[in-house]
Parts: structure tokens; C-alpha cells; sequence
């Protein structure tokens, strides 16, 4: 009886206060636990969780309720748009979304954002990752090594195997980078596959051919649109295991 | 990705971690030692699993035999719907040279390869690529006395033809049964004709041997399509009665207590002969693909059993042309082989016949053609990684990795 148009009011780690339906609210195990066991009039405090946020997850909780209510006409296909259009945020608020969804203990949030992430770091190299998580690697480089060749299928991108010496790209342009059993190379540089004409001018490339990532990886004669650019002039040593077909 | 404002605590990372494709976590073994052992623990390869099982990423593979060299290979289909089910790559056994070896399960992302006429097997995991080569049996056969002929007879021949690889939930551990048909004959004789016996022996991963276990009154006639195992139990097609008096029944063998059981297949499901009663395990429970014989417009019924209750999932309306179906992929799309024994697809989505480009027409044993599905999966078998004596993969002309 009106249960459902009762109202909790929430107060972030910012003081913020939020007033919300009750069934939003308890799409939160922790507010649902706190309200039933605690004083139902006054006002729940989510200490870890700044208005920013608290903001956002509960649009999430509404939109969900009311889906699954049947309040709004929405299909399990857009609702599935809805919620991947959601999780488009930057690094830093998708990991306090983590935070907060697991002290608030929405499960279905949870593991939409640690999924997002997920398919966010899949495709990525181990020292990419460490980064990204902030961890020191303890491994000695032989033992690296080792851990490597015993994974080696793992690593397989492209087709060709090998070390090579490149010209230097920017930082932020260089991202791996194979060669292949002929003397053609293909960089791959931000999501970008560039490849360079062969080996034997490499020393003098002040400029490379840009194809655009096409389906396909493994046919980057496939192109899409043909750039210029200029890259940088110093060498460096690569050392990874990938196979390259050309 | 950017160094983040702060660190996520250690048990999320390993609930975003347990979300990635096994390749993924395979290369993120050398990320730092903490990660390589947390990936090896039962907790993580357990939520990993169910993460898997709850995306249902399931792996396709079309087991086949090439038209040159005679020898099984596998075809692994790609999941994306949108792609056709292309074949991504295809899957070579040396390790069973000559041999046809049959295929069982999958039980928890794992296959169990089992040559029918040789005392060899092995179990593996496709995903993480480990195999496991699995000890010989060394079980005595037992010596059979003709009692008419008044001789021992000679054993003539050994093969192993239905098997079934399990989970034991208790003791953890993974077990594969089989059973073995020993043939005998009095050499004597000019045209000696066989005595058949039966063993039945069980493997035990933990133990890493064989035992012998009681044969049951019914022997298996046919394995299920795909996957014989499900829940702790696996069943094989079984029967009782001779010509119009045959009944199908359903052989099963609990992987825990291990025992065998009957279980009856009612009329109103299928009766014999006018019907196929094909088994198969769909989504996580025992049941049956039903359709006419000795007619080629057929239409399909798919029933389900639970606790001894057959229900009718759904009905595929008659579908011209097509033989026999091969087994489900994802989303309960179909897969089914034409009087022409090609693969075709019955879309669950469109209600559509469609063709693969597939192209087994150049194949050996085209009927034999079998599909199995496998979920990715972290389990460690005590195996090695794959090395070219036992498989060799190689990717179809036009498939990409990821």
C-alpha cells in the first residue's frame, strides 16, 4: 500500500542527500539490509560513495526497475543498448562505479562495469595491464621470459614471429609491432595497423602508409584510407612473439 | 588505458579478471606472480567457469575425417552468429595417427578423445590447450571357456565403443568411463565365429589409472549427439526386446556413486521404429531430438526430462531435405546434415534453413560427421601444453585471431 512510492533519503560521502523511490533504493542490497533493519524515517549514509556517482547508479537502479515493472516500454534489447551506453564513461569513473556497486552491493551493476572493464583490457598486453592496475611486476626477466615461451599461442596476434629494430614512433602511437617472414613489417599503432614498405628502408622511414583497422587483421592489404605520417628518428629493439600473415 | 586515479582492492581485479577469455588470462600469467598463481586456484577457475556458463561462450567444433589423408580432424566454427559459422581454424590429431578416435563430453570445458580400437585416450582442454595423454589400461581380460566347444577361446579382438568423461562432484575429480567389447574366437574353426564379452573400466584423473566396475545387464547402442554428460550422470542410448518388441531405454551411470540405472523412454516421446529418439543434453538437462524415420520432409521435436517428467520444448517444423541433426550450437540454432551430407543450420531466431560454407563434400565418412560444443574453461588436467607430435592447429585461410 504506497510501498512502492516511499521515499529514502540517502547522504553521500559529499553530503549530498538524495531522495528515491524505496524500490529504486533497495536495488542496493546494503540500503535494502540497512532500511529494513534499521530507522526507516531517517537518513542512510553511503559513506564511500560521492554524489557524482550515487547520481548515476541510481539511474541505473530506475531504469531497471522500471523495466522490469513494466513502467517503461523498453525490450531486453534496448535495455541492453541502455546499459552499454551507460558504462561509456571515462577509466576513473567506471572504477568508482566497481567500488560502488560492490559496497552497495548491486549485483547486476557489478557485473556490468567489471565486465566493461573486462572487455576493455582483454585484448591488451601484460605490461599494458600493469599499468592500468598499477602493478609492479616481480617476475626476473628470465623468468618472464619462460613464463612467455610456456604461453606462447597466447601471445599470437598476427602471423611472422621475431625481433626486429624499428624506427621510434611517439609514445602514444607505438603499440606493438611484428615483422613477418618476408621483409615487409606491420606496426600496429594505436588500434591503427601501419605498414611500412620493407625492412631495408627502415632506417631512412621518415614516413609510413596508415591503413585503417580492417575487420580482418590478419589481411592489412585490405585499405580503407591511405595517410602519410611522420614518425621519429631513433631506434629501438622490440621483442615479441607474434605471427603475421601477409 | 591510463594509470588509474587509485588502485582497485585485490578481489575486484580478480572479479573483472574471472570475466576475460581464457587466452586473455593465459597471457596475463606473466603480468606479476600473484596474478599466475591467483589464476590457478580452485575459487577463480570455478567463478571463471561460471561466468562462461552464464555468457554460455561456447566453443563449436565439427569433428570430420579428411577425404586425402583419412585421418579425424576437428573444424572449430566461429561463435559469431554473423559470421556464418565459418571454420576459424582446423585442428589436427597426430597424437591418433591412423585412428578414428571418438569424442565425449564436454564435462566443465573439457573433451575426452578416445581411440576405439587401441587402448589409447587422452583428455583435453581445448581452451587453456593442455592435453593429457591417459595411461593404458592394464586390465587382465578375463579368459573365455566355450563350454559347447569344450576350449578356451582366443581373444581376437579389444575395442572400446561407448564411453562417457564425468565430474565427481565429492571427490573432485574427473573420471571417464568406457565400455570394452572383447571378441572371441575358437581358431580352430575354419570359419570361426565370434563370443562377445564385456568389461566396463573407469579412469580416475586424481588416480591416474583404471579400475574395473561391474558391467550393467544393458550395454550401451548408441552415444547421445554431442555431450553424454550432465550433472554428475551419463547416459547412453540403451534397449530391451527384439524386432517389434524393441524398447529404447536410457542407460545412465552416476560419476559419484558409481552406479548404473535404467530410466524408460515413454511411448508418447518416440516409439520405435517409426521414430529416432536421438538423446542429447540441452541447456543443462537429459532430452531427446524426435523425428520420423524413413522420411526425408521431416519436422523435429525436441523433448526435455527431468526427474523422470518428459516435457516438449518446442516443435521445428518439417524441414525438406535434411537427414539427421548434428546437435545445438548457441542460442538453440540447429545444426542438422542433408541427404547431401553437408552441414546446414536451422536458425532458432529466423526459423530458417541455412547453408554453411562448410564444405565437406571433399570429406571421408561424410555421415560420421559430428558436432560437440565445449564451454572455455580454466581446469588443469595434469597434462602438457599442446605440441605437434599430439595437435596441430591451423587457422582456416580466411579466419582471424582475436
Amino acid at each position: 500500500m504506497g510501498s512502492t512510492s516511499t521515499k529514502i533519503k540517502l547522504r553521500t560521502s559529499d553530503q549530498k542527500v538524495f531522495e528515491v523511490e524505496k524500490a529504486v533504493a533497495v536495488q542496493s542490497q546494503t540500503i535494502k539490509y540497512i532500511y529494513e533493519n534499521g530507522c526507516p524515517d531517517s537518513v542512510i549514509h553511503v559513506h564511500s560513495v560521492s554524489g557524482d556517482i550515487l547520481s548515476k547508479i541510481l539511474d541505473y537502479c530506475k531504469k531497471h526497475v522500471n523495466s522490469a515493472a513494466g513502467k517503461e516500454d523498453i525490450s531486453p534489447e534496448e535495455l541492453y543498448e541502455w546499459d552499454a551506453n551507460f558504462v561509456k564513461v571515462d577509466q576513473n569513473t567506471l572504477f568508482d562505479l566497481i567500488l560502488a556497486a560492490n559496497c552497495l552491493k548491486i549485483e547486476s551493476l557489478l557485473d556490468l562495469t567489471c565486465q566493461t572493464v573486462a572487455n576493455m583490457i582483454k585484448g591488451k598486453r601484460p605490461e599494458e595491464i600493469r599499468t592500468t592496475f598499477n602493478i609492479k611486476n616481480d617476475y626476473t626477466i628470465e623468468a618472464e621470459e619462460a613464463v612467455r615461451r610456456e604461453n606462447k599461442w597466447a601471445f599470437d596476434m598476427l602471423g611472422g614471429v621475431g625481433t626486429m629494430v624499428i624506427e621510434e614512433l611517439a609514445d602514444d602511437t607505438m603499440s606493438k609491432c611484428v615483422t613477418n617472414t618476408k621483409s615487409r613489417v606491420c606496426v600496429i599503432a594505436a588500434n591503427q595497423i601501419v605498414m611500412m614498405r620493407s625492412i631495408s628502408k627502415l632506417a631512412n622511414k621518415k614516413s609510413i602508409d596508415v591503413y585503417k583497422q580492417p575487420q580482418n587483421p590478419t589481411t592489412p592489404r585490405i585499405k580503407e584510407s591511405v595517410k602519410q605520417r611522420n614518425v621519429g628518428t631513433g631506434f629501438i629493439e622490440l621483442f615479441f612473439h607474434f605471427k603475421c600473415k601477409m | 588505458m591510463q594509470r588509474p586515479r587509485f588502485e582497485l582492492p585485490e578481489a575486484l581485479v580478480m572479479e573483472i579478471l574471472s570475466k576475460l577469455p581464457v587466452k586473455s588470462l593465459t597471457r596475463f600469467n606473466c603480468v606479476c606472480k600473484y596474478w599466475c598463481s591467483s589464476f590457478q586456484t580452485p575459487h577463480f577457475i570455478s567463478n571463471n567457469y561460471q561466468n562462461n556458463l552464464e555468457n554460455n561462450n561456447l566453443n563449436l567444433l565439427l569433428s570430420r575425417c579428411d577425404g586425402n589423408t583419412f585421418q579425424r580432424y576437428f573444424s572449430q566454427l566461429s561463435n559469431e552468429k554473423y559470421q556464418n559459422y565459418i571454420v576459424k581454424q582446423n585442428i589436427h590429431l597426430p597424437f591418433f595417427r591412423n585412428d578414428l578416435p571418438s569424442v565425449y563430453g564436454a564435462c566443465h570445458g573439457l573433451l575426452c578423445l578416445l581411440d576405439p580400437l587401441k587402448d589409447k585416450a587422452a583428455i583435453w582442454n581445448p581452451s587453456t590447450r593442455e592435453f593429457k595423454i591417459l595411461p593404458p589400461s592394464s586390465i587382465q581380460r578375463p579368459p573365455y571357456f566355450s563350454p559347447f566347444e569344450e576350449t578356451y577361446l582366443t581373444l581376437d579382438d579389444v575395442s572400446f565403443n561407448d564411453a562417457a568423461l564425468g565430474f565427481d562432484s565429492k571427490t573432485d575429480d574427473y573420471k571417464v568411463i568406457r565400455f570394452v567389447t572383447l571378441t572371441f574366437v575358437n581358431t580352430e574353426e575354419q570359419y570361426p565365429h565370434p563370443h562377445f564379452m564385456y568389461q566396463v573400466e573407469l579412469y580416475s584423473l586424481r588416480s591416474n589409472s583404471w579400475q574395473e566396475i561391474p558391467c550393467p545387464d544393458y550395454k550401451p547402442t548408441e552415444t547421445p549427439l554431442g555431450n553424454n554428460y550432465v550433472d554428475g550422470i551419463c547416459y547412453w542410448k540403451t534397449g530391451t526386446g527384439a524386432y517389434l518388441d524393441f524398447r529404447g531405454l536410457i542407460l545412465s551411470f552416476d560419476m559419484g556413486n558409481e552406479k548404473f540405472s535404467i530410466l524408460p523412454i515413454p511411448e508418447f516421446v518416440g516409439s520405435f521404429p517409426e521414430y529416432h529418439v536421438d538423446l542429447l543434453v540441452f541447456n543443462g538437462s537429459l532430452g531427446a531430438i524426435v523425428y520420423p524415420r524413413e522420411r526425408i520432409d521431416t519436422s523435429f521435436d525436441l523433448w526435455v526430462t527431468n526427474e523422470g517428467v518428459w516435457t516438449k520444448q518446442f516443435n521445428i517444423k518439417s524441414i525438406s531435405g535434411v537427414v539427421h541433426p548434428l546437435g545445438f550450437g548457441k542460442n538453440g540454432d540447429l545444426f542438422l546434415r542433408d541427404t547431401n551430407d553437408e552441414v546446414l543450420l536451422f536458425d532458432a531466431s529466423t526459423q530458417e534453413l541455412k547453408e554453411l560454407q562448410i564444405n565437406t563434400y571433399l570429406d571421408h565418412f561424410r555421415f560420421d560427421i559430428s558436432l560437440h560444443a565445449y564451454l572455455e574453461s580454466l581446469v588443469h588436467i595434469n597434462g602438457i601444453q599442446e605440441i605437434e607430435k599430439h595437435v596441430i592447429r591451423q587457422p582456416a585461410r580466411d579466419a582471424s585471431n582475436e
